[in-house]
């Protein structure tokens, strides 16, 4: 959990500006939060706008920190550019998602959101092409899969590292685990919103999808939520825009409205801002048991990837599905087992034996 | 060499970002991104839209409030460095 100050100092542009924050002795503590946190722009726009005070040494550290961030950026957008290109060329549809998109489309100024990756979404029956094509153009997996072909059909993804150091993840849905399985992907390849980069428009989830994106990474993505990921909820979620409706129902075709209310409720309270209908919308959202059992498993100090893999089981529909999943589960390939020495089999036991009551079976 | 005549305007491919640091710059030809600092984001901004060097100048001269000898003294080398690096181009 980040300070009250760094919160206070990413809220900027959501509010009147009072009077700046001056952090005194804490301020180390604080830059060392927000550099981890990847907000060093919006602690720059802080300190621009006088919404931060800071002796003029410390000053120029957060400007030349925020130029480096938008150094790092650019350059990821260039990698946005080449792997679209190679996307395109075998016909692969995709989206750019999280901080490439939303620094054009939701920010007043790209300048304003930095971001450290490149993440594309790709539909699943192009995905192991997509994955082929990348690597073949210079990156590689940063860790194997389970089985072949399951990626495709259960996971969220996989990170790519190029020969540069840059970093793609390729995601088939948004999610790991039970929500990764209950988000229609299909509805992820609406009709996009475009951004353009360097000339070229490249496609983008439209608002109520992105916004819903951000709710779904800020609550599952990291416990507790990074704030930077509670920021884009406020972001998108204030905008004009926004249609509260279509979102809802979506979030429930999804069986999300636990997770968007947790983000909407969670984002509100950082930040002092409130969302409108959605907020009155989340103060009062009952979850499913479905939910509550699922959002255990990304919630608090037994979070694990192989207690959300587990309890995907239950978002699967029908036994066979479940069955097909579980045998895959028990027969990892050997290569993703090594690369694990042994520690794979004792975490599913582990992850089993920690399922929420009523899901274990004697 | 950038004439004060030419018309010089941003290169379609470069990536940027603006801000209180300068302009941050990556052009296609470019290996890595530069910044450039000081008047660099003022003189981009004002690179929108191509134009005579000379009317960059004038821009920026009453922009700022100062005299236009020392405006071009000061950003004439940096144009002709932006389309050195290819994040500007000269189109007539």
């Amino acid at each position: 959990m980040t300070s009250p100050v760094l919160d206070r100092l990413v809220a900027v542009g959501l509010g009147p500006v009072g009077s700046p924050e001056v952090p005194g002795t804490g301020w180390t503590h604080v830059w060392a939060d927000a550099r981890d946190e990847r907000v060093e722009a919006l602690v720059g726009v802080a300190l621009t706008t006088g919404a931060l005070a800071l002796p003029a040494g410390l000053e120029a550290e957060v400007i030349d920190a925020w130029a480096l961030r938008m150094q790092s950026c650019v350059q990821l957008e260039r990698v946005a550019l080449e792997a679209a290109a190679e996307l395109d060329s075998i016909g692969a549809e995709f989206r750019i998602l999280k901080g490439t998109a939303v620094a054009h489309l939701d920010y007043p100024d790209p300048s304003w959101r930095g971001f450290g990756d490149l993440d594309l979404l790709v539909r699943g029956e192009d995905y192991d092409r997509v994955v082929e094509r990348l690597c073949a153009a210079g990156a590689r997996r940063r860790s194997a899969e389970i089985r072949p072909g399951f990626d495709r059909r259960y996971g969220k993804g996989v990170c790519l590292i190029r020969e540069d150091g840059a970093q793609i993840d390729v995601h088939r849905t948004l999610a790991t685990g039970p929500f990764g399985i209950t988000v229609a992907v299909d509805d992820l390849f609406a009709p996009p919103q475009h951004f353009r980069l360097a000339g070229v428009e490249l496609p983008a989830l439209p608002r109520d999808l992105r916004f819903l994106h951000a709710c779904l990474h800020a609550v599952l993505g990291d416990s507790p939520p990074r704030v930077a990921a509670l920021r884009d909820v406020v972001q998108i979620g204030t905008h004009p825009d926004l249609d509260a409706r279509t979102v809802l129902r979506i979030a429930s075709s999804w069986r999300v409205g636990a997770v968007v209310a947790r983000a909407v409720e969670e984002a509100s309270t950082r930040f002092g801002v409130p969302l409108a209908d959605l907020g009155a919308w989340a103060r009062g959202y009952r979850p499913s048991r479905f939910e509550e059992r699922a959002l255990a498993a990304y919630l608090g100090p037994d979070r694990s990837y192989a207690r959300q893999m587990v309890a995907a089981v239950g978002a699967l529909p029908g036994m066979r599905a479940k069955l097909e999943y579980v045998r895959t589960m028990a027969r990892p390939d050997p290569d993703y087992l090594g690369a694990r020495d042994g520690s794979y089999r004792a975490r599913a036991r582990r992850a089993f034996a920690s399922r929420p009551s009523g899901g274990r079976r004697r | 060499m950038v004439t004060a005549d030419a018309v010089v305007g941003r290169s379609s491919g470069v990536l940027w970002r603006t801000g209180p640091f300068g302009v941050v710059l990556l052009a296609p030809a470019m290996d890595r991104p530069v910044v450039v600092a000081g008047s660099g984001a003022a003189l981009w901004e004002s690179l929108v839209v191509a134009r005579p060097a000379r009317d960059v100048v004038a821009e920026l001269s009453a922009r700022f409030g100062v005299d236009p000898v020392t405006v071009e003294h000061d950003v004439m080398p940096v144009l002709e460095h932006l389309v050195e690096l290819g994040a500007c181009e000269v189109v007539e």
